[in-house]
């Protein structure tokens, strides 16, 4: 019986692994784009001053999640604590976000956005944000 | 009295001439542009078909289309553009638009959509070119598993589209192709190649043994088609001895992980292929050359390829928005051209809609769509250097060129 359920589990590790390593299977799998980084992308965008009582509800989700990252969290928490600007020691916990991640990855970008918002999005970044939603 | 009376006649004449201008001739302004390039680009923000005219680069129109488009294609006499709608929504719809080209007066006019049609999971183009059978425009139903040949030579928003259907074997994802006499249709999960005879629509055969079959091209000398599969590419024959023949496997140079997605024609009869992903390698393969086998490129890490129409350079976007021209015969680098920001975080393509940039070229001037920054950019390849941009605003993506000099080529 013992055996039988280990070569079920194996077979079954086997199948994993070779769908995950088939690229052909990701090009038209729906790639569960990132939905907590759009999700914030989607609150920074029209972002004036502070976020709103909707606002910080959808921030507190994803602080909430269980599928979100320390980094997404730390992003999270930044934009709910904005007041016209990020508070000093969001900044500082945003940096550390900034620093250990590749200057081209969406968190970066995102975390750089609510690291420099001052009471409003300017056109770069409102097209950055756009672009984080538009392509997941 | 007598007086009154001719004050009305007189009253009457002065008023009445202006219910006529009403009604009058007006002078009609002609709408033809004398264009030499017209691209069409698909604007993923709202499901646009953004119309450039070149050598003004003005955006001279904007056709609206349902959003989420996937697929942009010009049929084969590039009479019509049909844009197909990816699956992130529920309702799978196809337009087919004018490309406002007026064969007669020789320049455009203003493109519009001339119908929409219900199409279950369309699919079929392949390089921006429509699919076809027998010489008409093709859809591929991936939900239906049908071949939906439109009937018409010429389309109308009011008459009756007569359609002939092949049925296939599975609803699956296709790579099609028209041979001699039969319809080539490689099925991406089930791992075959379904042989049908365009007459009478019935199976010849299924090439079997090509599992998540993704991509195919064609060497036109030979006639044969190659379909790519997971571990290697087959070579199908469609002329003579060779029809409907697995003539060879070629396997992938090494154990990547990745096979070819799509094919970009070189020069001579080479083929490059680039893989699923973004990975820094193009797999080559010269087909005068038997028995075939590949060769790598190694490149920046890309995100968009295509070569030029006379083969002659192969052109690859990294994803640092830098544009590397390579010889299209033997893949030597011959100069790297800055065209845009870097595309940031991921840019994976799903079934969804379009996303990704595109690139066209056209006689030594390459135009590409910088979907993250808005804009097309024009290149001068010989001299290396980026003409202009052109702003369109939204997320552009796929891109339909058409050049004068061909359409004309082409009605002659």
């Amino acid at each position: 019986m013992n055996k039988r359920i280990k070569i079920l589990f194996l077979g079954m590790m086997a199948v994993f692994v070779a769908t995950f390593f088939q690229s052909n299977i990701f090009a038209h799998a729906d790639h569960d784009k990132d939905a907590i980084i759009i999700k914030m992308a989607d609150v920074m965008i029209n972002l004036e001053h502070f976020p709103t009582a909707d606002e910080k509800k959808k921030l507190q989700s994803v602080l909430d999640s269980v599928s979100s990252t320390d980094q997404e969290k730390i992003i999270a928490n930044a934009i709910i604590h904005i007041q016209h600007g990020s508070t000093v020691e969001d900044k500082e916990k945003l940096q550390i976000v900034i620093d250990n991640t590749v200057a081209t990855s969406t968190v970066n970008t995102l975390a750089k956005i609510v690291q420099s918002f001052s009471h409003g999005i300017s056109k770069t970044d409102k097209r950055k944000l756009q672009t984080i939603k538009f392509k997941g | 009295m007598y007086i009154r009376i001719i004050s009305l006649i007189v009253l009457f004449i002065s008023y009445a001439p202006n219910h006529v201008l009403g009604h009058g001739a007006v002078q009609r302004a002609s709408e033809l542009q004398d264009s030499e390039i017209r691209l069409f680009v698909a604007d993923n923000m709202n499901g646009s078909v953004v119309v450039i005219d070149f050598p003004d680069g003005e955006v001279t129109h904007r056709v609206s289309t349902s959003p989420s488009i996937m697929i942009l294609a010009s049929n084969k006499d590039n009479k019509y553009i049909y844009a197909m709608r990816g699956r992130d929504t529920d309702e799978d719809l196809t337009s087919i638009l004018s490309t406002g080209f007026d064969m007669e007066e020789k320049q455009f006019r203003k493109p519009h959509v001339i119908r929409t049609i219900k199409t279950d999971t369309p699919g079929g183009p392949r390089d921006s070119k429509m699919a076809t059978v027998g010489g008409y425009d093709a859809i591929l139903t991936e939900g239906e598993a049908e071949v939906v040949v439109i009937m018409s030579d010429d389309i109308d928003g009011y008459s009756e589209l007569k359609t002939k259907r092949y049925k296939l074997a599975a609803p699956d994802h296709y790579h099609y192709l028209e041979g001699e006499t039969y319809l080539y249709i490689g099925h991406l999960i089930n791992g075959f190649v379904q042989v049908l005879d365009r007459s009478t629509g019935e199976e010849v055969k299924r090439i079997k043994g090509c599992p998540m079959l993704h991509g195919m091209t064609e060497d036109e000398e030979s006639g044969r088609l190659i379909f790519s599969c997971a571990r290697d590419v087959i070579v199908v024959g469609t002329l003579g001895a060779d029809k409907a023949k697995l003539i060879a496997r070629i396997p992938y140079p090494e154990n990547t992980g990745r096979g070819c997605a799509a094919f970009l024609k070189g020069e001579g009869r080479i083929q490059w292929c680039y893989t699923e992903g973004i990975i820094p390698r193009l797999y080559r393969v010269d087909l005068s050359q038997e028995p075939y086998q590949f060769t790598t490129l190694s490149v920046e890490s890309s995100i968009q390829q295509n070569s030029t129409d006379d083969g002659k350079y192969l052109m690859v976007l990294s994803k640092q928005g830098v544009l590397y021209l390579y010889h299209g015969r033997d893949g030597n680098l011959i100069k790297k051209i800055k065209v845009s920001e870097p595309f940031l975080g991921d840019w994976f393509e799903d079934v969804g809609k379009a996303i990704l940039p595109d690139i066209e070229s056209h006689n030594g001037i390459a135009y590409i769509s910088l979907t993250h920054e808005g804009r097309i950019a024009e290149i001068d390849l010989e001299q290396g250097k980026v003409k202009r941009y052109i702003d369109i605003g939204g997320f552009p993506t796929r891109i339909v060129l058409l050049a004068k000099e061909t359409l004309i080529e082409a009605s002659n």
